[in-house]
């Protein structure tokens, strides 16, 4: 076979000074890892129809490698206030003062403004000129709705309060009826007791630890238009009081919980805030709460 | 619609009435395996002396045309078997077709004559691809294997342009493209999730395939409704001399093969099946260490009959069946938790071909290919989630190829697809989502290769479609030029419009089981990509290839599920987001096609984003997906070390994965929920930029050695392989344990060095 070695030896020195040209290109623009983050304010509140106002929080986050402790990030001397939107407003301007001890925001005028009306809307703002923050959120809260439980409960307070029941008992069942300007519905079950009392028979008080920094908290979804669920007992993992909410949210509170949810699930990469100038929550939410025992079964 | 239909009856018609004006004086025929049989498609043919050639269609049918009277001398030669030459006498009468029998390269040649012509008389090949990557199955059963498991997709993420995820995922990202932008077909039907055990082997069992052709884009009108590449897999059709078999041993699974000649010469068949048994082994770990395991396996099969309805017509008939099955049983006793996830796919394809005339065929094929995962989780009895998603796919193909003139190769044809998408995910009995949508796809088109001059070759073609939900049409202009610039050298363009009708909801790497298949809806657009390659090629000599090709593909409406979409109507516009994304770069490949020592070396330098605009989405801004990396070096051999010993290794370094890195922490507030009661006391981090950071590179040496001799008089394999020999593990994950104040960062590595053997007897 005849060839032509310098027509070939010019075309590997073509291909060689082609492969050191592209290969220093592709060097550049190399993602990084981000080593300058600045803290964004987080700006959290929860209207509760027809409830008293909740503390809100106001916060910076915290460094990745820092030791977090939520308080020490509080940001204190904002103007942070709450007021009713829409064509016919019939609530003032809610203010809210910073508690040192809590290191919360606690409202001022409550007793002359009331609670939060169902299918009204509002609107959170918090200022605070000296370090650059103005937030500002939008939520409407969920009219009335009725939740029949299974099984019913046998006292009412403020909550009402079911029988004692254990997980060789059926498990609990909720029916609602729809509620208007509900996005979603979130069932929260969350043990009140802090012993940690796990429920499984095979659990040995003496020789199995106690579970460190175990969640007392599980939730259920059911979309808008969704009337019926059941809790199943995986749940309930501790023995002691808990306390079950079936919430009707708005659309904003329902993104954000999805996203909440989901980057549990390792599925998205950042929640859904809907909280202009900063992250953080506000939410409109519309409730029904009960209380039952749950009693470990040997 | 109806004129869409007109139009592509039309085209047949005219087609059919080419076939009648035929060439004088061609040379026409068959190239087949010697050993069994069977046809060889896209065999390359030529005649020595001259700058004729041509490659065979899918039957192993070839026409060299517009001779004058002589003789000529003809050489044929196909990746994996042996080149052969043979003295051809065309006079003025029309001539019989050859038959042209190629031996496998792993039959030995008592004596090898090798004909080294003057380069400058070489001819020039007809027809060569553009971002085409044909493997034969030789190379696969060669190849490194994970779990002592050959794999068809693990053996095409060794070439430049594809990559993978993971070491853990066998789906296949090609030229920036997600993997469901890559058109899976077998024996011309599609197969829409080609995976096993989440992803970590693949649906194609390598004693099955026969041939497998990548085309990693600028693919011709012929396919379509992907918008990257095509995978083109043909499945063995059996052999037609005498029955043979396998039967091979692994540890975690085995398989078997059969295959032979129908009663009378009828035809031939081939069928072959493995089976996972990992069960006594997670059984024996449940029991011994006391620990809630769970339980797994998969099967597959495949079936092809060929039958020789008339000298001029054969019906094909093949069939795949598959299935992954994992159950978990566990929790506390009084409450315990069950979770069932089964998936699989489900093909049948018949195909009935027919020679019109000497330089004509025509084919029709009607085929089924379904995709099914179904998962429940029950607590106690009560439904925590029920879900099954089914994808049916009812699909008719035409195709008519005309292949008398030795300047035009015509190709044209129709694809009907009728899809019924079925979607149930119901939460504790209640429905969450419910679908139950059927549309129907049609598309047509037709093109051409056509040599304008000695040197040039143009292939040319349109592909129309029509899909019913949303009354869409769209048409998708193709373009391929090809100058001969030497006969040992090439230049190519590539470039067109590539659409896709059909998207993927994949709920995260390698949970294949949790897949879903679903076509456009009225709310929708279609995908769809430009594509732009420029393609240099060069053989040196008969041995060596050298090519390098350069891409650029801009992509539009590129569908990702929205993970925060909660709509029980599943519609299109609410379930996705559409964005744009490019991918762009250059790949360089040296491959050494036979000899003793075979093998390729790669490199690819690439790059490719994605944008979704107004999402959540790394807030709307751009962003490098997961599988993008920089850069991407492959080395690959296979060595006959003699007769008894065959060893191979591949080795291959890229660029670290991206992953997003975590740059803050704060509470995740819950309404109604003290933070206290939450997992680290609600402690949450604050990611940055959607995979911001890249894990250190990844590399990675796999060794084979096969030992070759007789077990009672049958040829028998011993095959040792060691997967990861030095033991890199790749990196993963990047995890934050919030259990710690502070948090303490990991990085979740994958496999260390896994050893597998295997034993292999064919009779």
């Amino acid at each position: 076979m005849k060839i032509n070695k310098h027509r070939s030896t010019n075309q590997i020195l073509l291909g060689l000074l082609t492969l050191a040209v592209i290969g220093f290109s592709g060097c550049s623009d190399q993602p990084t890892e981000v080593e300058d983050y600045n803290p964004e304010p987080i700006l959290t509140a929860f209207l509760y129809g027809g409830e008293d106002i909740e503390p809100v929080t106001l916060e910076w986050a915290g460094g990745i490698y820092a030791y977090y402790q939520p308080g020490n990030n509080a940001i204190s001397g904002a103007d942070v206030k709450i007021w009713e939107i829409g064509p016919d407003p019939v609530q003032d301007t809610l203010y809210f003062e910073f508690n040192d001890n809590l290191k919360k925001y606690l409202p001022t005028n409550e007793a002359e403004w009331g609670v939060p009306q169902h299918l009204r809307s509002y609107r959170i703002e918090a200022h605070k000129a000296s370090e650059n923050i103005h937030m500002w959120a939008e939520t409407v809260i969920p009219d009335t709705f009725t939740t029949i439980i299974t099984p019913e409960p046998v006292g009412f307070d403020s909550v009402a309060i079911l029988d004692t029941l254990n997980r060789n008992m059926a498990p609990i069942e909720l029916h609602w009826s729809q509620s208007a300007l509900a996005a979603g519905y979130v069932q929260t079950i969350v043990c009140l007791d802090t012993t940690y009392q796990p429920l499984d028979p095979d659990w040995d008080p003496i020789e199995d630890e106690i579970p460190e920094d175990s969640s007392r908290y599980s939730f259920d979804l059911a979309m808008a238009g969704q009337d019926f669920t059941t809790l199943a007992w995986i749940n309930f993992w501790y023995e002691g009081w808990h306390e079950i909410q079936n919430q009707a949210v708005d659309p904003y509170y329902w993104e954000y919980f999805f996203s909440v949810f989901r980057l549990w699930m390792g599925q998205v990469n950042d929640l859904e805030y809907h909280m202009n100038g900063g992250l953080g929550v506000f939410a409109g939410i519309t409730r029904d709460r009960y209380m039952v025992y749950i009693e470990k079964v040997e | 619609m109806k004129k869409f239909t007109e139009l592509a009856f039309i085209s047949l018609l005219l087609l059919s009435s080419i076939s009648i004006a035929q060439t004088k004086n061609p040379i026409r025929g068959f190239i087949v395996d010697a050993t069994s049989d069977e046809p060889l498609p896209a065999a390359n043919i030529i005649i020595v002396g001259t700058v004729i050639g041509a490659s065979t269609n899918l039957d192993g049918y070839f026409v060299l045309g517009n001779l004058e009277s002589g003789i000529y001398t003809v050489e044929a030669s196909y990746l994996g078997y042996h080149s052969t030459q043979q003295r051809v006498t065309v006079t003025d009468q029309l001539m019989n077709p050859l038959k042209i029998d190629l031996l496998p390269s792993a039959v030995q040649l008592e004596e090898v004559t090798v004909v080294m012509e003057d380069q400058d008389d070489l001819a020039i090949r007809q027809s060569p691809k553009v971002s085409v990557i044909p493997i034969d199955a030789g190379t696969i059963r060669k190849m490194p294997s994970l779990g002592g498991e050959m794999d068809v997709m693990r053996t095409l993420q060794l070439m430049p342009g594809v990559k993978s995820s993971s070491d853990i995922s066998s789906a296949l990202y090609v030229r920036g493209g997600s993997p469901d932008q890559t058109l899976i077909l077998m024996d011309h039907n599609v197969v829409y999730n080609p995976s096993h055990l989440f992803g970590l082997f693949s649906t194609f069992n390598a004693d099955a395939v026969k041939r497998i052709d990548l085309m990693k884009g600028g693919f011709p009108a012929e396919y379509g409704g992907r918008s990257g590449s095509v995978l083109d897999v043909i499945t063995n059709e059996g052999n037609r001399k005498e029955t043979e078999g396998l039967f091979s041993l692994g540890i975690i699974s085995s398989r078997g093969a059969l295959e032979g000649p129908l009663p009378n010469k009828i035809g031939s068949y081939a069928v072959s099946a493995r089976r996972t048994y990992m069960e006594p082994i997670l059984d024996y770990m449940r029991e011994s260490q006391d620990i809630d395991l769970p339980s797994y396996y998969f099967y597959d099969a495949n079936g092809k009959v060929n039958l020789d309805l008339t000298d001029r017509t054969t019906l094909t008939i093949a069939g795949y069946w598959g299935e992954d099955d994992l159950t978990f049983d566990g929790g506390p006793e009084d409450s315990p938790i069950s979770v069932g996830l089964n998936w699989g796919n489900r093909t049948f394809t018949s195909r009935l071909r027919h020679a019109l005339g000497r330089d004509a065929f025509v084919s029709f094929g009607a085929s089924v290919s379904r995709y099914r995962s179904k998962w429940d989780i029950e607590n106690d009895g009560v439904d925590l989630e029920d879900a099954y998603d089914r994808l049916l796919d009812y699909s008719f193909k035409s195709d008519l190829e005309f292949l008398g003139s030795q300047n035009h190769r015509i190709k044209t044809g129709v694809w009907i697809s009728y899809y019924e998408f079925l979607l149930r995910i119901s939460h504790a009995g209640k429905d969450f989502v419910n679908v139950d949508d059927a549309t129907a796809n049609y598309s047509w088109y037709v093109q051409d290769r056509w040599r304008f001059l000695p040197k040039w070759e143009l292939q040319p073609g349109l592909r129309l479609y029509y899909h019913e939900a949303g009354e869409l049409f769209m048409a998708d202009p193709r373009l391929a030029l090809v100058y001969h610039y030497r006969p040992d050298v090439r230049f190519k363009v590539a470039g067109g419009r590539y659409s896709q009708f059909i998207d993927l909801i994949s709920f995260g790497e390698g949970m294949s089981s949790f897949d879903i298949w679903a076509p456009i809806d009225e709310t929708m657009e279609p995908t769809y990509c430009d594509q732009l390659i420029l393609g240099y090629e060069w053989e040196p000599n008969d041995q060596l290839e050298f090519t390098t090709e350069t891409y650029y593909t801009q992509m539009h409406d590129v569908a990702t599920f929205n993970m925060l979409s909660s709509s029980e109507s599943f519609d299109g516009s609410e379930a996705y987001f559409f964005g744009e994304g490019t991918a762009y770069g250059i790949e360089f490949m040296l491959r050494k096609k036979s000899g003793r020592l075979q093998g390729w070396a790669g490199y690819t330098l690439s790059w490719t984003d994605r944008t979704y605009a107004d999402t959540y989405l790394n807030d709307g801004e751009t962003f490098y997906p997961k599988w993008d990396r920089r850069h991407d070096f492959i080395a690959t051999a296979m060595y006959d070390l003699n007769n008894r010993w065959d060893m191979s290794a591949s080795w291959r370094f890229n660029t670290g994965q991206g992953v997003t890195q975590p740059v803050g922490l704060m509470t995740t507030y819950v309404a109604g929920v003290d933070p206290d009661a939450m997992p680290s006391n609600g402690r949450q981090v604050l990611n940055g930029e959607l995979n911001n950071y890249r894990f250190p590179e990844d590399h990675r040496l796999d060794v084979t050695a096969t030992w070759k001799h007789t077990f009672f008089k049958y040829p028998a394999r011993l095959n040792i392989s060691i997967y990861n020999v030095y033991s890199r593990r790749s990196y993963w994950l990047r995890i934050t344990d919030l259990t710690e104040n502070p948090v303490v960062i990991e990085d979740i590595k994958l496999l260390p060095i896994v050893p597998m053997i295997s034993y292999e007897v064919r009779f």
